[in-house]
């Protein structure tokens, strides 16, 4: 934090510029609140209001609440994406580390796989995986929506970036304490890259709590739906879309990101900071 | 296939159709049923699932559904890969011909010829051409919708219009429209919702088919095409028509700030509720071309069987016979807003005649239901290019000042491009 004690104005404006920025990025989600209140009519009136005539209502939500079982997908969301998350670090982080820190033949080439990886995007895939998890039954499950994003490659190279900075003496010192390489890995390396997977963690769920591509495929019907499909329902192209009701469903199926995001806030910032990250 | 109660007396009451007069050596069945766009058949689909599971008790109903016909067709094209096909699905019309090409959809005639004459039970002729595709019976029509005229009668009124006596051709509605557009300050007069399918319904009016009979070539680019185009081209010039996505034109319809918007049945409720109290909101008939008599495109969902086990089959039919039936028609209408599908539905006063009163703005939909022509779906894999294809150039008339004979020349072009590699 600059040091701005001596003069309070450059600290003033430099708020105020921050403030307005943050406001105007804010207004897309105010707005999705403001409307989520509004009845239809409202919303289509040539004036604009934010704040709801006569004090909002609630029917939209209520609406959600009755025809879409938004517990159950916001706690499939959280089983998908917690299941994916645990995934992806217990494979990135080991591998991250061998490849920064190990020397064994064949690292280099293992890293060109990787960043290889990065190349393929995963709608690629997508038509293979259904045909393969068809066959052995396993669509409309759970497994099917987190087995695909278990490995990482991302995180295999942002980890690996991350570990490459840490210092030798660490590890060293490590070993000659006796521990093995795993426990190194879990005891050692992982508390010191707590910034970069946090990071990582919203990057991840972000990505699968919001992904409509694949559960789309994978998933019919409630059982298994995640959070992002139920905002889905709302939308229909032939006989228009429900607007109040599509803004309340968005609000109820983003509000616990929003809720992670305001709790773990330092944290988060932290990671981005120190990784060298930005969206 | 059992034959089983092809009886007169059954198929005069719905309701006596539905209860198996002849005891029948079949346990309990589960059956899937899959429909696209919840949103706006789901709670139809409800309704119906609970009258059918009164009269059927032994046959259990589990929908799925996808969030729009797209998707909903590449579920089904991708369960037909990996056999996972739910007995019974409901498509869009004009993607409804893919899945009888490619041998997905069952043949329904058989099914419907056993219980007797399907025209005495409301499946009159032209109802099931709607879904009649590769010379096949592919599927049977559930919803249907076509377009229609909403109309802010105030704005109307303030341009010196009597609300009553609108005009019933293009010539007056663009008349009309233009004259909004100049004597309301800060209002358009109209917008059109342009598409394949309102294409369609234009060179419907005209006269004028998508392909000749044998489908050997387009027959779009002749005279009707001409004058089809001819008339897009005045909406921008006449009667002042903005440029505007469908959402916004609903805002600029629903917000006050315009005359005429031209669109589907099927928005309808949406539309309804947009408005709300903002204004009075009317509907009317589609205009016809001086001189012809009113022809329409079709829009809508057909529901086609995929079951293969013989009982699972048999089930889906029943299901699909009674949500096609003539109550289950009138249970349609009313939790949807779309046109029913079942002449003794829309002729017999007992089962909507009450709900149209009560909700005048649905009813010019099912009155001008005589005038209705199959919305055509072109052959071969590249249907939906096709259809993009002709919503582009449409576009390009509406929205970019371009000349209708040089678009409809290239338009023709493109399209039969398309057609000859089909492969």
């Amino acid at each position: 934090m600059a040091d701005g004690r001596a003069n309070p104005w450059p600290e003033a404006a430099r708020l105020l510029v921050l403030g307005a920025l943050g406001l105007l990025f804010l207004m897309p989600y105010l707005w999705m609140v403001s409307a989520s209140l509004k009845p239809l009519d409202e919303i289509f009136r040539a004036s604009l209001n934010l704040i709801p005539e006569g004090g909002g209502t609630l029917r939209n939500y209520a609406r959600v609440l009755a025809e879409v079982p938004v517990l159950q997908y916001l706690w499939n969301g959280v089983v998908v994406c917690g299941g994916i998350l645990f995934f992806q670090l217990l494979f990135a982080v080991p591998a991250g580390y061998a490849i920064a820190k190990l020397d064994f033949p064949g690292r280099d080439w293992m890293f060109g796989a990787v960043m290889l990886g990065l190349l393929v995007p995963y709608h690629v895939p997508a038509l293979p995986l259904y045909v393969a998890f068809s066959w052995i039954g396993w669509l409309n499950t759970f497994a099917a929506l987190i087995v695909p994003s278990v490995i990482s490659v991302f995180a295999i190279f942002l980890f690996r970036q991350f570990f490459k900075a840490l210092p030798d003496e660490l590890i060293h010192a490590a070993r000659i304490d006796g521990m093995n390489e795993l426990s190194i890995v879990w005891r050692v390396i992982l508390p010191n890259a707590l910034p970069a997977a946090t990071a990582f963690a919203i990057f991840s769920v972000v990505a699968h709590w919001n992904d409509l591509f694949w559960p789309l495929i994978a998933v019919t019907g409630h059982d298994r739906a995640t959070p992002a499909l139920a905002i889905l329902y709302y939308r229909s192209e032939e006989a228009g879309d429900d607007f109040g009701a599509l803004m309340a469903a968005s609000a109820i199926m983003t509000a616990p990101l929003v809720l992670a995001f305001l709790v773990a806030q330092r944290r988060f910032v932290e990671g981005i900071a120190t990784t060298g990250l930005k969206g | 296939m059992t034959p089983c109660l092809p009886r007169r007396a059954a198929l005069a009451l719905p309701a006596a159709l539905a209860a198996p007069a002849i005891p029948r050596a079949q346990g309990a069945v589960a059956i899937t049923v899959h429909y696209p766009q919840p949103l706006a058949f789901k709670d139809s689909f409800d309704a119906i699932a609970a009258a059918f599971a009164r009269a059927e008790p032994q046959i259990s109903v589990g929908f799925v559904t996808s969030p729009s016909y797209a998707e909903g067709a590449q579920q089904v094209l991708r369960q037909a890969v990996t056999d996972q096909l739910p007995d019974l699905s409901f498509q869009s019309f004009n993607l409804l011909r893919m899945f009888a090409e490619r041998g997905i959809a069952q043949d329904l005639a058989p099914l419907l010829t056993r219980e007797g004459d399907p025209a005495a039970s409301g499946y009159t002729p032209p109802l099931l051409a709607l879904a009649r595709f590769a010379g096949i019976q592919a599927g049977l029509p559930y919803a249907a919708s076509n377009a229609i005229c909403y109309l802010n009668a105030e704005l109307l009124r303030r341009a010196g219009f009597d609300r009553d006596a609108l005009p019933a051709d293009w010539d007056g509605h663009l008349a009309l429209a233009g004259a909004v557009s100049q004597r309301v300050p800060g209002a358009d007069g109209m917008w059109f919702a342009h598409s394949e399918w309102t294409f369609q319904t234009l060179l419907y009016g005209h006269g004028g088919r998508m392909m000749r009979e044998d489908e050997s070539d387009i027959a779009f680019d002749g005279p009707e095409g001409l004058a089809t185009m001819r008339l897009l081209a005045r909406m921008p010039s006449e009667a002042r028509m903005p440029p505007l996505n469908p959402n916004a034109a609903v805002q600029a319809l629903a917000a006050g700030r315009l005359g005429i918007h031209y669109r589907s049945t099927a928005v309808l409720a949406s539309i309804a509720q947009a408005v709300g109290r903002n204004f009075e909101l009317r509907t009317t008939v589609w205009p016809v071309v001086p001189g012809r008599p009113r022809q329409l495109a079709i829009g809508g969902a057909a529901g086609m069987l995929t079951a293969r086990d013989p009982a699972r089959r048999e089930a889906a039919w029943r299901f699909l016979r009674f949500a096609t039936g003539a109550e289950g028609q009138a249970l349609m209408a009313m939790a949807s807003g779309y046109v029913p599908c079942n002449q003794r539905t829309i002729d017999e006063p007992r089962w909507l005649a009450e709900f149209y009163r009560q909700n005048p703005l649905f009813r010019p939909a099912v009155e001008q239901m005589s005038a209705a022509l199959p919305w055509f779906a072109f052959p071969g894999a590249n249907a939906t290019r096709i259809a993009l294809s002709i919503g582009r150039h449409v576009e390009q008339v509406l929205e970019r000042d371009a000349d209708p004979a040089r678009v409809l020349a290239e338009m023709a072009a493109d399209v039969r491009r398309l057609l000859r590699s089909r492969g």
